[in-house]
């Protein structure tokens, strides 16, 4: 528990944590004001597969939020602290303050979990009352289960984020990767025009949790979608996790 | 003239450009092979990108090299001149290998002179993960949403249209370099 | 020859340099003593041009070192740390240094066997130890071969054979006609090379002379270092 604590406030003392913090919880409010127009032409002309979804899509954007936070969690540890001693990190301070890895792992998981799931809540709440807001009943509230999804989807993400940028130990290499994929014309929605298969990367099948109308060649139900998404994040979290124990500090 | 070439020494025997410079190639090439729908360089300049921060905020990473940078070349104004011909000469031939491999030759001189905006953000954030998450958001999401929802502002957006790439790049490195000038050279 | 005059500097609200003064001669070592956090480094920074003060001039041979064209070769500094970049290594990072001063190549090589790192010359900065990043920094302060140098705690994470080298060849660059100046908190280590002391507490000097001077009637310098600064109130 102290250890998750110690995480917890290492996480939040970072300038930079900060970024991923609030970029999180004002990119999607911010999206929906900019979306409006747009929204309102599309339901109108009836070009919306699924109107359920509008409120939850626009949260999309707050994951980028989430994934810094992912990053910034570990590459804070790799980064240099000192000009008198070249090899110090602030990795070494910490493995002797919690020596056992795997523990040191966990602590610093679930600390990032409950940031980002607090921020992924805050940030779906504030999303969906916008979204009644500025269109009223024309979109209709998603059922509580599919938010508590994509709250979930969110944490999965930052958690994948860490995961990454654990095996890559380079918080640059993850964060350009996570961000080009969070862009507009996301990199694997267009990879599914090239192969089918591209709809089980991370971000697309996770994405079908929560959301219904979205446009890829294979059908994917939200459980399917869970299950694939727990497995991607077990999986790059396992061999995080099996590196970390082998590297040197 | 000497401080020019001690910039542009630097900047080629820095790794870590070398690594991204090759990475942004492979991908990109990659992706033409595999036909991926629409422009490819609009995926693959954020490894354009990224190498424009780095070329600046490399200079705060572990080890001080900044001090021993102004301690060399103390005339502030002077050295962000050197900086920003150097990184032209070094982003240039790279910029215009990434338009090639991805079939849009065209392109080059406003992926470089995006280049250079990333290069101005990294000196004034100092900070490359922070420096590499503004500038790519900026990129890759902002610009592209704000164009698609508010056209009106597409003229002034830096990746749209040229003259705005100019303008942006020429006041991105100005406001690096009067930070450069007015700050202590914290490292 | 530095010559320091009434400079005071500010960082938000605190003062941590009032109106210091003090010269350093050539063909002197003039130590620059105080506690941690009296102004040391900030000093030898704004000398430098690194940080600006607020006020007064900090000159080296007459101007500022920012307005000097070849800026190495008026002076050369040694601060904390290698001041390169880890992942450069030694060589490139001592040609570039060079190349900004117009310096010869053939000086990198001449550098880099006076501190003994022509074996290490191929090594990345960031796999040093604290010692090889030390002489790394002290190579680049060399390149230009300037008549003043400046060193903020030299001998900090040198072995004692590292530590020997050094008084020595400090010693001898004075005795060359260098002006050499060095700020330290160890005072045995700086009674043993310097001829001027200077000491600076809470961004005030307090005692400025010869090392004779200034130890007046204590015993040893570090007896006069603890009477004149705040280290050595009773707490």
């Amino acid at each position: 528990m102290s250890a998750v604590r110690a995480e917890l406030r290492k996480l939040l003392g970072l300038p930079t944590a900060w970024v991923g913090l609030l970029l999180g919880l004002l990119a999607a409010p911010a999206l929906v004001i900019l979306n409006a127009g747009a929204t309102r032409r599309a339901i109108a002309d009836g070009i919306v597969s699924d109107v359920s979804d509008l409120g939850l899509q626009n949260l999309g954007i707050g994951v980028l939020g989430a994934m810094i936070l992912g990053v910034v969690t570990v590459s804070s540890e790799y980064t240099a602290t000192g000009e008198d001693s070249p090899g110090a990190r602030q990795l070494t301070t910490t493995l002797t303050a919690v020596p056992r890895r795997t523990r040191l792992l966990a602590a610093k998981a679930a600390a990032l979990s409950l940031v980002v799931a607090v921020q992924g809540t805050l940030t779906a709440i504030a999303t969906l009352a916008l979204t009644r807001q500025m269109h009223g009943t024309a979109v209709p509230s998603p059922e509580p289960v599919r938010v508590v999804a994509a709250v979930l989807y969110w944490t999965m993400i930052g958690l994948l984020a860490y995961a990454i940028t654990l095996i890559a130990r380079n918080g640059i290499i993850t964060l350009t990767l996570l961000i080009v994929n969070s862009a507009v014309v996301s990199f694997s929605y267009l990879l599914t025009k090239v192969t089918p298969l591209a709809a089980y990367l991370p971000d697309i099948v996770g994405a079908h949790m929560f959301l219904r109308g979205i446009d890829v060649p294979v059908r994917i139900t939200p459980v399917t979608a869970g299950v694939v998404m727990t497995a991607w994040v077990a999986g790059l979290l396992a061999v995080a996790g099996y590196l970390f124990h082998r590297r040197d500090a | 003239m000497n401080a020019v070439r001690a910039e542009i020494g630097k900047l080629v025997t820095l790794p870590s450009l070398w690594i991204t410079a090759s990475l942004t190639l492979a991908v990109t090439l990659l992706l033409r092979v595999l036909g991926l729908p629409g422009s490819v360089l609009l995926h693959t300049q954020a490894g354009l990108l990224v190498f424009g921060v780095l070329a600046t905020a490399h200079e705060y990473q572990g080890g001080g090299q900044i001090r021993t940078t102004l301690l060399a070349t103390p005339r502030r104004l002077a050295l962000a001149a050197a900086k920003t011909v150097a990184l032209t000469l070094v982003a240039l031939p790279v910029a215009g290998a990434a338009a090639v491999l991805a079939g849009e030759v065209p392109a080059t001189p406003r992926v470089t002179l995006s280049m250079l905006v990333a290069a101005g953000v990294g000196g004034i954030v100092r900070q490359a993960v922070a420096a590499v998450g503004i500038v790519l958001t900026a990129y890759l999401i902002v610009v592209p949403l704000l164009a698609a929802r508010v056209p009106a502002s597409a003229r002034w957006l830096p990746d749209t249209a040229w003259p705005a790439a100019f303008v942006w790049a020429v006041a991105m490195v100005a406001a690096w370099a009067t930070v450069l000038r007015h700050r202590d050279a914290n490292t | 020859m530095i010559s320091i005059d009434q400079v005071s500097k500010h960082k938000g609200r605190a003062r941590i340099l009032h109106e210091v003064s003090f010269e350093a001669r050539p063909g002197r070592v003039t130590g620059f003593l105080g506690p941690n956090g009296a102004g040391k480094t900030s000093t030898l920074r704004v000398l430098l041009g690194l940080d600006r003060p607020r006020s007064g001039t900090a000159l080296i041979d007459g101007r500022p070192y920012a307005a000097w064209n070849r800026p190495l070769t008026v002076a050369g500094a040694l601060l904390d740390g290698s001041g390169a970049h880890r992942a450069r290594t030694a060589r490139a990072h001592l040609r570039w240094v060079a190349a900004s001063n117009g310096l010869p190549r053939t000086r990198v090589e001449e550098v880099l066997d006076l501190v003994g790192l022509t074996a290490d010359a191929g090594k990345r900065a960031g796999k040093f130890s604290l010692g090889m990043s030390r002489r790394l920094g002290l190579a680049t302060a060399l390149l230009g071969d300037p008549p003043v140098l400046v060193l903020d705690e030299p001998v900090n994470g040198l072995d004692p054979a590292g530590i020997r080298w050094m008084r020595t060849f400090l010693r001898d660059s004075a005795d060359q006609g260098r002006t050499v100046l060095l700020s330290s908190h160890l005072m045995g280590e700086l009674a043993e090379i310097a001829d001027d002391v200077v000491i600076i507490d809470r961004g005030r000097v307090v005692a400025r002379g010869t090392l004779d001077e200034v130890t007046g009637g204590h015993p040893t310098l570090e007896d006069a270092f603890l009477a004149l600064t705040a280290a050595g109130q009773p707490w």
